[in-house]
């Protein structure tokens, strides 16, 4: 479990839901377009973690912005679930309606 | 505390007050995901609400465990008192979840501090950049490019020919409406010069049933699952900050051909 947690830290949306994920030895973070990274280290099972082995089906569901819901599944390591909380992410917009035909 | 607060794209909110009448209501549009293994109940609130503001706390509704949504908050405030045609004002919003329905049993709370940038489009104290309002039959340099420019993330075609029309406007006799050409999105390039600030403001009309996107340079400031929970058949006013000193593309994409009008563009810079 402490090899997995130490050597991956990070799993993060880059570009439209796309994961990429990277193991090995050097610091596994990965990008994410966003103000945020998300850090799920406290998602992860490590019992029977391998350096050079990658989650085989991993996706996100991108609400919008700045957080998502992500999950990583892989035959090897089973499944992720996040971690027990809730979000909220003020949006970029306020609006009203006006007056017009 | 397991309850998180952040924002998209921007911390700030702008809002063009031209031509309404007190009260005016603020509609924020807030996503929220429920991560826990059980229903949460939420509550949005801001906190210490200056006097001027009313409808500061909404019941939100219960978010499945697992699930997100798109809620609304719609605080009302007086009319601000300008001076040199704006007016920032910050506020505290707080997000509340609790267990229950009665909001009692509280999970976890977040606060989030967003400035309101609120201005009358209209005040000489803007200088006014660029205002279309297709009143003369043109198009005044909206145009359209190919793909889903503004959130590549729409699911379905989007359409985009843009031409005048004048089945919906604000100011007679023509809006622009997006038009049937398939994968395409319409946009126009506005150019700031040497001012220190730049708003625009963005008028649409959009059939019901139907979404659209809005985008501002690199900015997604209305991505396609918020033009859906958006107001429909009457027309939405959306401002937003622009940079200076540069060229910035707006663009504006619609999943349906013909049923989205744009009016009274206005680009106002001081």
């Amino acid at each position: 479990m402490s090899h997995w947690k130490k050597k991956v830290t990070q799993l993060s949306l880059a570009g439209k839901g796309s994961i990429i994920y990277k193991s090995g030895r050097q610091s596994p973070k990965i990008g994410y377009v966003g103000p945020e990274a998300y850090d799920i280290s406290d998602w992860i099972e490590t019992d029977n973690y391998q350096p050079t082995t990658r989650p085989n089906n991993a996706y996100a569901t991108k609400l919008t912005g700045s957080y998502v819901d992500l999950r990583v599944t892989s035959s090897r390591f089973g499944t992720y679930a996040p971690p027990r909380n809730a979000y909220a992410t003020k949006q970029a917009i306020a609006y009203t309606t006006v007056s017009g035909t | 505390m397991p309850v998180y607060f952040s924002y998209h794209v921007d911390p700030d909110l702008y809002y063009d007050i031209e031509g309404l009448a007190a009260p005016i209501t603020v509609n924020i549009p807030v996503g929220i995901t429920n991560n826990e293994a059980f229903d949460l109940y939420f509550r949005i609130l801001i906190k210490n609400p200056p006097t001027a503001w009313s409808n500061t706390s909404k019941d939100l509704g219960a978010i499945s465990a697992g699930a997100s949504a798109f809620k609304v908050f719609d605080p009302t405030r007086d009319l601000p008192t300008l001076t040199d045609g704006e007016f920032d004002e910050t506020l505290t919003l707080r997000i509340e979840a609790y267990k229950d329905s009665g909001y009692t049993d509280l999970y976890g709370y977040a606060e989030l501090e967003t400035t309101i940038h609120f201005f009358d489009s209209l005040d000489s104290a803007w200088t006014m950049v660029d205002r279309d309002t297709f009143d003369d039959g043109t198009k005044e340099g909206w145009s359209a490019e190919d793909g889903k420019t503004a959130d590549p993330s729409e699911t379905l075609t989007v359409y985009s020919s843009p031409s005048a029309d004048d089945t919906h406007y604000i100011s007679a006799p023509y809006g622009l409406i997006n038009g049937g050409v398939s994968d395409r999105t319409s946009y126009k390039d506005f150019t700031i010069g040497a001012y220190s600030k730049a708003r625009i403001v963005i008028h649409y009309w959009l059939k019901s049933g139907y979404r659209i996107a809005i985008k501002i340079g690199d900015k997604l400031v209305v991505p396609r699952a918020i033009g859906e929970i958006m107001p429909k058949g009457t027309w939405v006013r959306v401002a937003y900050s622009l940079p200076v000193n540069a060229t910035t593309r707006v663009r504006i994409q619609v999943n349906e051909a013909n049923v989205c009008w744009l009016d009274e563009i206005r680009v106002i810079a001081k």
